[in-house]
């Protein structure tokens, strides 16, 4: 794990934080009901490291990606555990009665695919206002995998290469059905440098 | 007494095999393993495992890859830009029923492998419904019986109650319950 300094510490904790304000709004807002977000690792750490730290669910998972590039470049990952959970979630973004999807069509991903946006946008926008970094998330991928399998989807840009990454991990949780999931942006080590020559140029001007 | 897979199949060309949640990926593994040592040529069929992954997978498990050939259709949902490799069919995505059938029916006629492995049905009911996949794998099955070819579909335990499950099961020469 590459050791922070308290201030980048700081610095990072303060970007997730107003990430983390704007997810629960507009995931809120979406549903209609409160979503709640909850930080449960924030580190750089190794690629190594980074895939334990990404629950490995038995069974099979949806998963919403999106490639991050510019300034920075990772990943962001939404994760369902269960198929139920993600047609629920579908239900409640189409206004439906709770039950009514019952297989992940093309206006269901659709919608599947904005909240996928919305919680990506929440992260990298407040990683573009407060570092002045610029960010381009390509298009939401929806993917159904088995769950030990998430290693392969997360990491696969990396490649084989010993290197390390920003792994930003929060679960969220939507309030009125209970559904719980994961969201995680991965940055590749060359962004991981650019965010802290960012976070550092912060600092100076303060 | 561990099942004896290889056993289970002798006689018969259309198997359904249901896998437990919790242990699938180890036994999509063994499974992979005994067809390999058991047939020359197989064709695998993946829907839930990223080509990569599944490849380092198999070698892990001391699988010998250059048995097999795979219809993938499940790596270009995460990466459209996916190209393949020289063994591998790319497909969109575990719904384009057309182009898995294509691929398979390519598959039959050039490789002629000697057995498929169809991993899964239960992926397949995320993205369509019940009984639209119902009748392409009726259809398939169709296609299969013609050929010499023992073919195993794979579907987690916690589908069975499926609609679509319980009527292959009556079109299947026999439903393996792998533990």
């Amino acid at each position: 794990m590459v050791k922070l300094t308290n201030l980048q510490k700081d610095a990072l904790r303060e970007v997730e934080n107003i990430g983390s304000g704007n997810a629960a709004t507009a995931l809120s807002e979406m549903f209609g009901t409160e979503t709640k977000i909850s930080l449960s690792h924030l580190s750089v750490i190794h690629i190594k490291h980074a895939s334990k730290k990404i629950k490995k669910h038995k069974g099979i998972i949806v998963a919403l990606y999106a490639p991050l590039r510019g300034d920075f470049s990772g990943n962001t990952i939404s994760v369902f555990f269960s198929k139920k959970d993600a047609f629920t979630v579908a239900d409640l973004l189409l206004n439906r009665k709770i039950g009514t999807t019952r297989f992940m069509g093309m206006e269901e991903q659709r919608a599947l695919k904005k909240m996928g946006d919305a919680l990506s946008n929440a992260y990298t926008s407040s990683l573009s206002k407060f570092l002045k970094l610029k960010i381009k998330q390509l298009p939401q991928r929806i993917t159904t995998i088995f769950g030990e399998s998430i290693e392969d989807l997360v990491f696969k840009d990396f490649g084989d290469k010993k290197i390390h990454s920003l792994l930003l991990k929060t679960h969220f949780t939507i309030g009125s059905v209970n559904i719980k999931g994961e969201f995680a942006l991965i940055a590749f080590l060359k962004s991981v440098n650019v965010l802290l020559k960012a976070i550092e140029k912060k600092l100076k001007k303060k | 007494m561990p099942l004896d897979l290889i056993k289970e199949v002798e006689g018969v060309q259309i198997v359904l095999v249901i896998l437990p949640n919790e242990t699938y990926s180890n036994s999509i593994m063994e499974i992979a393993k005994l067809l390999s040592n058991k047939f020359d040529s197989i064709c695998y069929v993946t829907m839930n495992k990223l080509y990569d992954g599944l490849i380092k997978n198999l070698e892990n498990n001391k699988v010998n890859i250059n048995k097999f050939c795979f219809i993938d259709t499940i790596t270009k949902t995460a990466d459209p830009n996916f190209k393949g490799a020289k063994n591998c069919r790319r497909i969109s995505s575990p719904s384009n029923l057309t182009e898995i059938s294509l691929s398979i029916g390519q598959e039959l006629k050039t490789r002629k492998p000697k057995c498929i492995l169809y991993d899964s049905l239960s992926t397949m009911l995320f993205y369509k419904e019940d009984q639209i996949v119902t009748q392409f794998v009726h259809s398939l099955i169709s296609k299969l019986r013609l050929t010499d070819c023992i073919t195993l579909f794979t579907a987690l335990e916690g589908d069975t109650e499926k609609q679509m499950i319980q009527n292959l099961g009556m079109l299947v020469d026999k439903i393996i319950h792998y533990k």
